[in-house]
């Protein structure tokens, strides 16, 4: 039988595309691969802390860690012109995000501070050493094996269960709430339409609306 | 009660959920008789500078972003160009209501993608 793990929550998946922006900021850009590496090795240094920041879960493909909520979330990054596609550089949004909410990076220090370390360390490694050097490492959930060991499509790290309130990555409702639209391109492109349409066609009354559909 | 007005979107999104969703559509229209009764309790203010002025408010899986006509004008950063066409047409105390963002969107697609 299949357990179903449970999905992220909205909150979640605004940190994680908020951590991914700022990743790929202190780096610079970077490929696919490269950036999958870099996120599962600073989520890896978080959770070995128990600070809850990245809510990726990785299993092992050929060229290691992979997590499909973060190919999801780059490419919806991309279609909001949050970061740019195929070099995944800092697109048009995403410099605007930075300089308007940077005050969200500066409370999040611990975790923003894990993620420098770990560009630090291996951003300017080659593609194909670095992919060795995660298959190096100790697999976080079955300790006794090497990542590079490990079965095909076994996790090699899960979402975190449980954390301490004040080890996770804060923002403000207000802030959230203006992220959710930036972040997203579905919303974006929603509410920028909307607006559009406002200067060009006049609204209509909810009462109006209400009656016709329930004729 | 504030009077409630809907631009092209929302107008489409709701037409779309009293057809196809109607538990969507049952909570979305208590969501607008709450924003109708009161718009400015539980709703957080965009301080964002490009979103400035609007109200977004949610529940569950529901997020709907407005604007209080009088706020608005009060912003005396909007200029002429960008106003509602009908602005003239209506008191402060106007709710216009610029998008229904429902979680079940996206679920609704993938759905009838599968098939």
């Amino acid at each position: 039988m299949r357990v179903r793990t449970r999905g992220r929550t909205p909150e979640e998946r605004l940190v994680d595309k908020l951590l991914v922006l700022y990743t790929i900021s202190d780096a610079g850009s970077v490929g696919d691969t490269v950036l999958q590496k870099l996120t599962f090795l600073s989520a890896n240094e978080m959770r070995k802390q128990g600070d809850k920041g990245f809510n990726y879960a990785y299993i092992k493909l050929d060229y290691g860690p992979y997590s499909s909520d973060l190919v999801n979330d780059v490419k919806e990054l991309e279609r909001a012109s949050v970061i740019t596609p195929f070099s995944h550089d800092v697109g048009l949004n995403g410099k605007y995000i930075l300089d308007h909410f940077s005050h969200i990076f500066e409370e999040n220090k611990v975790f923003t501070e894990k993620i420098q370390r770990i560009n630090k360390k291996y951003v300017d490694i080659p593609r194909d050493e670095l992919v060795h050097l995660v298959h190096e490492m100790q697999n976080p959930v079955r300790t006794w094996e090497k990542i590079g060991d490990t079965r095909d499509r076994s996790y090699i790290l899960k979402r975190p269960k449980s954390w301490n309130e004040d080890k996770e990555f804060k923002i403000s409702e207000s802030d959230f709430a203006s992220l959710e639209i930036y972040l997203n391109p579905k919303n974006l492109h929603a509410l920028s339409n909307s607006i559009h349409s406002a200067r060009t066609s006049p609204s209509v009354s909810l009462c109006e609306v209400l009656k016709r559909v329930s004729s | 009660m504030f009077p409630v007005r809907l631009q092209r979107d929302p107008e489409k999104t709701i037409e779309r959920l009293a057809k196809k969703e109607k538990a969507r559509f049952g909570r979305v229209e208590r969501l607008l008789g709450k924003i109708s009764s009161d718009p400015y309790s539980d709703s957080e203010v965009l301080k964002d500078p490009k979103l400035k002025g609007f109200r977004r408010v949610k529940e569950d899986k529901e997020r709907i972003v407005y604007q209080v006509c009088g706020e608005c004008r009060k912003n005396t950063n909007i200029m002429k160009s960008k106003q509602c066409i009908d602005c003239a047409t209506f008191p402060d105390d106007t709710v216009m209501v610029f998008d229904i963002d429902t979680r079940s969107k996206i679920m609704y697609e993938k759905k009838h993608k599968r098939r």
